[in-house]
């Protein structure tokens, strides 16, 4: 009875929340006007899908996002398994260098790859010829490879927090049965632990390829000058070429990726239905076990601090140095005696960048918080109540997601100029939750598709109420969920920018927004500097976030 | 007094239906150790759960102590923990992130109780079962026969009116199931509560009950104590589920005083049937291997068929072996200080009053 | 002080002529921006130091700006007073009846052209130009013409927005036709060609094409001689072709607008000689008031003129005819 009415009550607010905007969009593709919303089409459906570039477009788009849901998902799980299963040094790193590409905007991320490898004079291409006496700088980052490469390293944070919750809460007997079996570390790896983890490897895919359909800054910064075009970048061309923007046909083309994201979800559903039955957390299962690496220990580690190398401290140091100089140059002797604190003066007496700042901590952590709440329920239904309606409730979730972005905030402002709400951050703040929703729930479900259902219901035979189980068992029990879920959400909302730069208005700035005027400006310094402030504001959050996660479970190892 | 009366639920599965209760009906005895005992997949747990209410069935009515828990017909459910109950999880369900102490204190909690009163009465029940001194101990740094007595404990420390356990002991190991099969039963006749056991394991469920009810496929098929279960089973399933039995077909012939004649392939047989049957009918008889005496020449008054020895296994306690009669086996025991070989000609003796007839 | 007796006497005066009440736009206290030009806050800072009235900025990217306003307009809740724009949205708006009839009077020393609509001020022209890294391109290598980009060299040394989707470039590329650069429409067909053998790199628009250059990754491009403003000290330059081309900027006022009178002060505090030369000052705009330059070598004596704008259709049809040419 109960779950029956918080699935309904969820239906309504979730769906409220992402259908409203979409629905808004849905509507606008099928008006011949949309200044007046007048007049109905199917002109923009038939231009929009006729179009004969649309088929390579859908190819590099297929490309693009499965190879990048790959190298993110491969890679976290390399990450997420070294550091909560083996005995590898310095294990902090991990948790470090899987986080931070979510706190660097996405823009300044990718012109850092850029700096590094573009054809020209790229630094790393340069240091290469120069190592190798090439004749030509060997990496072309303006391909569909690069774009993947760059891509991938900046969803790895969606996939690492999805994956290391369940990686460190798997039953290790399962793994010691298959051992005993005879089987190696590695057959074991691939034979029990990568299928027993095939939930939460599937939604970290899924997740990261939903978001990387959605994605700009990558194709804008990276594909349009190798002139590759996917979904989100076709959409801008069309947005782009024309002064009255057309957002109708932009939302006719968007539907496409909405469809697409739908069936995933769904295909994923079914996948995992089965699988869910596998549960992993049960009360043995929660002793540490550590594969003891041996000799490898150290390659390992090496190959390890080189990725962490090239992911933060290559990105941050080219920031650090970019804010410092006056002008955007290649690094050499000559750029020293020009270097100065300037940018970072500018930055810090900018009354506009410190109210933005001011508002994005605001979003970042107390929408978060608002985020996490809804989420826990919501996961709750999709993962214990196995009903239809869940499975609605899930692809309501991923609704305004898995629209690219610039449409998407169209979308949402032709509903909020309808509610009082418009213009204030409060708009924001509804719109990041329905739209990011998925990086709260996804965590979240994994975590709970862990904690046996006799967890659960050994407390309701202890006499607790159903609120009673919730605080008392289940929360804690999903501490380390709600934490991934938290600074997944903390951090998007810390650097939101598509829906921001539609919504923000005076007074109701926010970071990703002022750093986007900074790069429309060609103010790289000024930009630099914000994003090292925005990336330090972020990483102290998630540090205190972490470490209150931490003392607040204990059994969690 | 638990009554029960026809529940059912099914469930649909890839478009089947599932029958996991089918019209049950039971009374289970206040103070005694009820058991229900059945193969896997039989519908044990879907009841068990169906009483602490962790399950809705479909249709029917329970009655726990006179309070009607649930009734489909007057549209009663009472939440679980409305419902007073204990119960030990056959994974335990032992919450990781808590200390023992807080596992076992939680159901008081739950009533609300005083904080001295709920630390005596863990003390208490920790006494009880032999976890002094584990009090702060987090409950994942403990063995598996210790996290059962912590579900235990649990389960008795708000002294509930009924306490239910799903196959507690079958994550244990041989001889920690031994051990704490005796202890669960002394245990439980000391506190005189009403316990509901569910278990697959027939020995387990020979040694601690006061009453069993088999189940199949979502029916219980018969209920009765112990003993009665296993020398007077109803049907060839019970017999065959409560231990190992050789089961042979023939027809009714004839009354002979207290006993009933069997026409089987094998000659007369004479046994004992529940009941009255015309002749003719189609019958079988069922005799234990710990029965059977092996003779040299046939007895008067037993049922005696000649067979020859085979398969010999010196298992320890004593022999098992097979008798070949004709092609049809008998399973049999022999003790130690027989000297039998194997294809020694011998004669399979069992007597009526342990020889019974059912008809199904 | 000076500056101070200067703008009182700037007011004196305007208040015995104008129509607007500057008591009551004290009163309505402030009013509100559309703009999608580059970082303008000092000048609004300065505009409501001058005048008590708070000048706010809202900013909105030339992509978003027709839906957000008419998305706002037609709901009623269009914040704008004033709205600033590419001369072609700000036509669609006064088409939507949003904008309101201005005061040809304030516009005394701007060319004929910049007034020859009621509704719409023209202040300035988006100029376009070739800008070249200055220390790596030296001497005779710097271009003296557009046809100088045509010269293999630059092969995979150019950037420039994309020419296919780019609304500005698509019109700036047609108005080199229009404006007849090149002598004929075949020497112009023949500066594309040659232009898109040389592989420029194609961003998304404007504003990303002096990062590049200015990092050495690029040499030159077709670019806005304004970065060398706003980014200096980076080593950019313009090449000094004699006629530069851009798209008109215009200036309106809203109809509707809540604070009029604060909106026609601040209408006319734009189009001042003193907030233009700030303008050209700060941002490296080029301007239309009489004598007022950016400070940007050469500058004053190079022609600047406004394009045609095309039509939404025109510029997807030409986009189309670019694509063909660049993409190969
Ligand atoms: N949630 C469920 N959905 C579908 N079938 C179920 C579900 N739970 C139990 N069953 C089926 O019901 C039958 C009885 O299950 P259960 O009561 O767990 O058996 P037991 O405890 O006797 O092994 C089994 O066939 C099982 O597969
Ligand atoms: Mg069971």
């Amino acid at each position: 009875m109960f779950r029956r009415n918080l699935t309904l009550t969820l239906i309504i607010i979730v769906g409220f929340l992402t259908i409203c905007p979409v629905f808004m969009l849905l509507w606008g593709s099928f008006l011949k006007d949309l200044g007046t919303f007048s007049g109905f089409t199917f002109e923009k459906y038939i231009l929009a899908y006729t179009d004969p570039e649309f088929l390579g477009i859908v190819k590099n788009t297929v490309l693009f996002v499965v190879g990048s849901a790959f190298f993110a998902t491969v890679l976290a799980i390399f990450l997420s398994y070294m550091n909560t299963r083996t005995n590898i040094p310095f294990k902090f790193l991990f948790k470090v260098i899987s986080i931070i590409p979510m706190m660097i905007p996405h823009i300044l991320f990718a012109v850092s790859w850029v700096l590094l490898l573009n054809p020209s004079n790229g630094i790393l291409n340069t240091l290469l010829m120069n190592m190798f006496n090439l004749s030509d700088t060997p990496i072309n980052i303006y391909s569909l490879s690069g774009m993947i490469f760059v891509e991938g390293l900046l969803d790895l944070p969606i996939a690492y927090l999805i994956i290391a919750p369940a990686m460190s809460a798997f039953d290790i007997s399962l793994e010691e049965s298959s051992k005993v079996c005879g089987a190696s570390d590695i057959k074991t790896f691939f034979r029990i632990t990568l299928p027993v983890l095939r939930p939460a490897i599937m939604a970290s895919f899924i997740l990261v390829v939903v978001r990387s359909l959605a994605s700009f800054a990558v194709p804008s910064v990276i594909g349009m000058p190798g002139r590759i075009y996917v979904l989100s970048t076709h959409i801008y061309r069309v947005i782009a070429s024309g002064f009255s923007a057309d957002y109708g046909m932009a939302a006719a083309i968007g539907m496409s990726a909405l469809v697409a994201s739908v069936i995933l979800i769904y295909i994923y559903r079914y996948l995992t239905s089965e699988t869910s039955r596998f549960v992993t957390i049960s009360s043995r299962g929660f002793k540490p076990s550590v594969v003891n690496l041996k000799s490898s220990k150290y390659p390992l580690f090496f190959i390890v601090a080189f990725i962490s190398f090239l992911l933060i401290i290559v990105p941050v140091i080219v920031l650090i140095y970019t804010s410092l100089t006056p002008y955007i140059m290649a690094p050499s002797m000559r750029a020293v005696p020009m270097m100065s604190l300037k940018n970072w003066i500018e930055v810090l007496k900018d009354p506009i960048s410190l109210l933005s700042l001011k508002n994005s901590l605001f979003l970042g952590v107390f929408g978060a918080t608002i985020g996490v709440i809804l989420s826990v329920f919501v996961s709750y239904v999709i993962v214990k109540v196995k009903t239809k309606s869940a499975g609605l409730l899930e692809s309501l979730s991923f609704l305004s997601f898995s629209f690219p972005g610039i449409v998407i905030g169209v979308g949402f402002m032709w509903f909020f100029v309808k509610t009082p709400l418009y213009g204030t951050i409060w708009a924001l703040l509804i719109g990041y939750i329905a739209t990011y929703l998925p990086y709260g729930i996804r965590p979240l479900s994994s975590a709970f598709i862990q904690i046996h259902d006799s967890l659960e219901e050994s407390s309701k035979v202890c006499g607790a109420s159903y609120f009673t189980t919730l605080k008392k068992i289940i929360i804690p029990l999903l501490i380390p969920g709600i934490v991934s879920s938290w600074i997944l959400m903390s951090t998007m909302f810390f650097r939101e920018l598509t829906l921001s730069v539609v919504l923000s208005r005076p007074g109701s700035e926010v970071l990703a927004v002022q750093i986007l005027r900074f790069s429309e400006d060609g103010l790289w310094g000024r930009l630099s500097a914000l994003g090292i402030i925005m990336i330090f504001c972020s990483s102290l959050i998630v540090v205190i976030v972490s470490l209150i996660g931490k003392k607040l479970s204990k059994a969690h190892v | 007094m638990i009554k029960i009366r026809g529940l059912r639920k099914y469930y649909h599965a890839d478009g089947k239906v599932i029958k996991a209760l089918d019209d049950i009906n039971i009374e289970i005895p206040s103070n005694k150790i009820f058991t229900l005992l059945g193969p896997s997949g039989c519908g044990k747990t879907t009841l068990l759960r169906s009483i602490v209410g962790l399950e809705t069935p479909d249709s029917g009515e329970i009655e726990i102590d006179g309070e009607v828990v649930f009734s489909s017909e007057k549209n009663i459910y009472v939440p679980t923990e409305k419902r007073g109950l204990g119960m030990v999880f056959q994974t335990y369900a032992i919450w990781p992130h808590m200390t023992i102490f807080q596992n076992i204190s939680y159901p008081l909690e739950n009533l609300k109780l005083k904080k001295d009163e709920i630390n005596r009465r863990v003390k208490d029940v920790l006494r009880l079962v032999q976890l002094e001194g584990f009090e702060n101990r987090p409950a994942t740094k403990i063995s598996g026969g210790q996290q059962q007595r912590v579900a235990l404990a649990r389960a008795l420390v708000a002294k509930p009116k009924v306490i239910l356990f799903d196959e507690p002991l079958s994550n244990l190991d041989a001889k920690l199931r031994e051990e704490t099969r005796r202890e669960l039963k002394t245990f439980l006749t000391e506190l005189g509560i009403t316990a509901i056991y569910v278990t697959h394991d027939r020995v387990e469920a020979l040694a601690l009950s006061d009453v069993i009810a088999v189940m199949k496929s979502g029916r219980v098929i018969e209920t009765g104590a112990p003993k009665e279960i296993y020398f007077r089973p109803r049907s060839s399933f019970v017999a065959d589920f409560i231990g190992k039995v050789n089961i042979f077909k023939g027809k009714f012939s004839q009354k002979d005083g207290e006993f009933t004649v069997l026409n089987t392939l094998f000659g007369d047989i004479k046994g004992v049937a529940s009941g009255e049957y015309s002749n003719d009918k189609d019958a079988m008889f069922f005799i234990r291997p710990e029965f059977i005496k092996l003779k040299n020449e046939p007895l008067k008054d037993l049922n005696c068929i000649k067979g020859r020895l085979k398969n010999l296994i010196f298992i320890g306690e004593y022999y098992e072996a097979e008798v070949d009669v004709n092609g049809n086996i008998f399973s049999v025991t022999i003790s130690p200080d027989e000297e039998l070989r194997e294809n020694d000609e011998v004669f399979v003796c069992f007597e009526p009053k342990y020889t019974v007839i059912i008809d199904d | 002080m000076k500056k101070l007796l200067l703008v009182m006497i700037f007011f004196l005066f305007s208040f015995a002529v104008y129509s607007f009440d500057a008591d009551m736009a004290k009163k309505e206290g402030q009013v509100n921006l559309y703009a999608n030009i580059t970082a303008i806050e000092p000048l609004m800072e300065k505009f409501t130091a001058d005048t008590g009235i708070k000048g706010i900025y809202t900013r909105i990217s030339t992509s978003k700006y027709l839906a957000t306003v008419l998305t706002e307009y037609s709901a009623g809740k269009l914040q704008a007073d004033v709205v600033q724009g590419p001369m072609p949205i700000l036509q669609i708006l006064k088409d939507k009846g949003v904008l309101k009839k201005y005061d040809k009077s304030y516009l005394k020393d701007y060319p004929d052209w910049a007034k020859s609509d009621d509704y719409i001020a023209a202040f300035g022209i988006e100029y376009v130009a070739i800008i070249y890294n200055k220390e790596l391109v030296k001497g005779d290598d710097i271009p003296k013409k557009y046809e100088d980009l045509t010269d293999p060299k630059w092969k995979n040394k150019i950037v420039m927005p994309d020419p296919a989707s780019h609304a500005t470039t698509i019109s700036w590329l047609v108005g080199l036709k229009e404006n007849n650069i090149f002598g004929s429409n075949e020497a112009w067909m023949d500066f594309l060609k040659k232009l898109a053998a040389n592989k420029p790199m194609f961003v998304k628009s404007f504003s990303p094409t002096p990062a590049p250059i200015e990092s050495g990754e690029k040499l030159l491009g077709i670019s806005m001689p304004k970065y060398i403003i706003t980014k200096a000290p980076a080593p950019l330059d313009w090449a000094k072709t004699d006629t530069l081309l851009g798209s008109p900027r215009g200036i309106a006022l809203v109809e509707k607008s809540s604070r009029p009178n604060a909106a026609e002060l601040f209408f006319k505090y734009w189009l001042s000689a003193s907030n233009m030369q700030m303008l050209a000052d700060k941002v490296g705009e080029y301007v239309l008031a009489k004598g007022v330059f950016p400070p940007i070598n050469g500058i004053e004596k190079a022609k600047v003129l406004p394009i045609r704008e095309l039509s939404d259709e025109e510029i997807k049809k030409w986009g189309a005819e670019f694509k063909k040419i660049f993409y190969n």
